[in-house]
Formats: C-alpha cells, sequence, structure tokens
C-alpha cells in the first residue's frame, strides 16, 4: 500500500472530488469520520482505496456548523457512506444533506444510533462526572500529606462541563 | 488490505501475531508512579501501593511503592494501548488473547499486582 496522501477539499467541491476520486479507481469507501476543532468547525475524512493499484487518498473538508451550513452527502457516489453519516449526524449533531434536498435521517421515529450528539466536546459525559477521577489517588503519601490536598485538572474534561466534586 | 494481522494469523496458528488481546502486567517493574492511570481515557485502571523501606538499602535506608492494587476494568477498556505505550518502565504489554467472557461485571476487573 502506498504512502497516504491527504486532500483538502472545499465544502463545494465535497462530491465532485469524491466522484472524481472513484472515477480514478478510488472506488472503496474505507471509512467516513469527523473530528471537532477547536474552533467550532468540523473537519470531515473520508478514506478511499484503490484496491487494484494499492493507492489510497485521505478527503478533508470543513464546515463551519453555527452558520446553518449542511454538509451535502456522499451517498450517491458511495452507497455506504450513508451509515457513517447517519453516526455522524446523530453522533455530532451534524445534517447531512442527501441528492433529493432532503436531511438524512434514521427513517425511523427514534434515532438509530444517538438520541444526543454525544461526541460533542459540549456534552459533558455522565461517567466522567459521576465518577472520582482514579487519577487523584497519591500512592504511598498519608492521608493528610500536603501534596493530595493538590487538585489535579482531570484531563479531558472541559471547563464548561459541570463538576460533580469539589 | 489495510488489515496487516491476516497475514500473521498464520504464523502463529491462533491468533495473530499483533492482536490486542488483554493487558498484562509486570508487577516487578511497575514503579506505580500512576501515568497510565491518568492517562487511560476511561479511567478504568486503578492502582494503589504502599511505602515500604527497603532494608537492602544501606544504613540511611530507602523507601519504595510496593503495589497493593493494580485492576483494569477490562468492561470499560477500549483497547487503545495508550496504557501500554505511556508507561516508562515497559511493565504493560499486549497478550494476544482476550480476557474471557464472565458471568458476572464484576469478574471484568481482575487484580493484576
Ligand atoms: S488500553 Fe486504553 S482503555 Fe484500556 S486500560 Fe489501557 S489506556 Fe485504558
Ligand atoms: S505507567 Fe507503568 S510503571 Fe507507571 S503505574 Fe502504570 S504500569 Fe506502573
Amino acid at each position: 500500500m502506498h504512502e497516504l496522501d491527504s486532500l483538502t477539499v472545499a465544502p463545494t467541491d465535497w462530491v465532485d472530488i469524491a466522484r472524481a476520486h472513484k472515477t480514478q479507481g478510488f472506488d472503496y469507501l474505507d471509512f467516513l469520520s469527523v473530528r471537532e476543532l477547536d474552533s467550532g468547525e468540523f473537519t470531515l475524512t473520508v478514506h478511499l482505496l484503490d484496491p487494484t493499484n494499492e493507492r489510497r487518498i485521505m478527503l478533508e473538508g470543513t464546515w463551519a456548523t453555527e452558520d446553518g451550513a449542511q454538509i451535502p452527502s456522499l451517498s450517491e457516489v458511495f452507497a455506504g457512506a450513508r451509515w457513517h453519516e447517519l453516526e455522524a449526524s446523530e453522533l455530532f449533531g451534524l445534517d447531512f444533506v442527501l441528492p433529493n434536498g432532503s436531511v438524512l435521517t434514521s427513517g425511523g421515529n427514534e434515532p438509530f444510533i444517538a438520541s444526543e450528539p454525544a461526541l460533542r466536546s459540549d456534552y459533558a459525559l455522565a461517567p466522567r462526572l459521576d465518577n472520582e477521577w482514579p487519577g487523584t489517588n497519591e500512592p504511598g503519601l498519608a492521608p493528610d500529606h500536603p501534596r493530595r490536598k493538590r487538585k489535579r485538572a482531570v484531563p479531558g474534561n472541559p471547563a464548561t462541563w459541570e463538576p460533580a466534586h469539589d | 488490505m489495510t488489515n496487516q494481522s491476516s497475514s500473521s494469523a498464520s504464523e502463529t496458528g491462533d491468533v495473530p501475531e499483533r492482536r490486542r488481546g488483554k493487558i498484562i502486567l509486570d508487577a516487578g517493574a511497575c514503579t506505580s508512579c500512576m501515568v497510565c492511570v491518568r492517562e487511560c481515557p476511561v479511567w478504568c485502571i486503578e492502582l494503589d501501593a504502599n511505602k515500604v523501606h527497603d532494608p537492602d538499602a544501606g544504613p540511611r535506608g530507602k523507601s519504595r511503592l510496593e503495589l497493593t492494587t493494580f485492576k483494569i476494568d477490562y468492561g470499560l477498556c477500549m483497547d487503545c494501548g495508550i496504557c501500554i505505550d505511556v508507561c516508562p518502565t515497559d511493565a504493560l504489554s499486549w497478550d494476544q488473547h482476550t480476557f474471557p467472557g464472565q458471568p458476572n461485571r464484576a469478574g471484568f476487573t481482575p487484580e493484576l499486582s
């Protein structure tokens, strides 16, 4: 397998660039994934494989969702993209627009994967608030040792999450 | 294709060589530094240790930490391997074999120390 190239794609070219790559032999959609940036934007990553020539490429496009921007679905190019987009839509609260103009949903009354965008950074993870972080332990220190009083920041818990312990 | 482990499956028979089965601890190498506990993204490692005096360390003595508890909750562990990567003494490593199924939730948190 060749080196992994990555290509930044303008949102308006998202579907066209994916289609162009499919025509060039990248006809296997490996995965589609989402990353939330510090800026509040979302970067979509699509990993495409060309099994015949053992090539692969990563397409990346970035959308700012607070403007109400909607992401065009890749399902007209890769039917399998639909499942990944449904995951992305339910777990990150993103809208994917199908070729007929409607927004991708699970099709049923209930969400298929998650009812809330649990992978967004502002979504507080209950187990991280309900449980004490095991990293606060200071093995070998007496219970009244001053270093035990030092408060350690719990890694990965944004300050916006309500603290469960003080 | 992207699955590198499929080729090595035949070399070892049952399980691929680089398979992430379960994590094993070399308790003798562990210094109770807590790095793995603090880096684990799902908080599934629990560690405690006692301070003990090392009688061989000369007249002034020297203390070291002796593990009393080292548990990984395999019901929560997502096999990310971060704990293994960050351990400064290489006390943690992969075992190819997965942790076996258990009749109850508590069974997934064995004592490794
Ligand atoms: S493999 Fe990952 S989830 Fe499992 S114990 Fe190690 S750091 Fe935690
Ligand atoms: S990082 Fe390694 S040495 Fe430190 S507590 Fe964990 S297993 Fe022990």
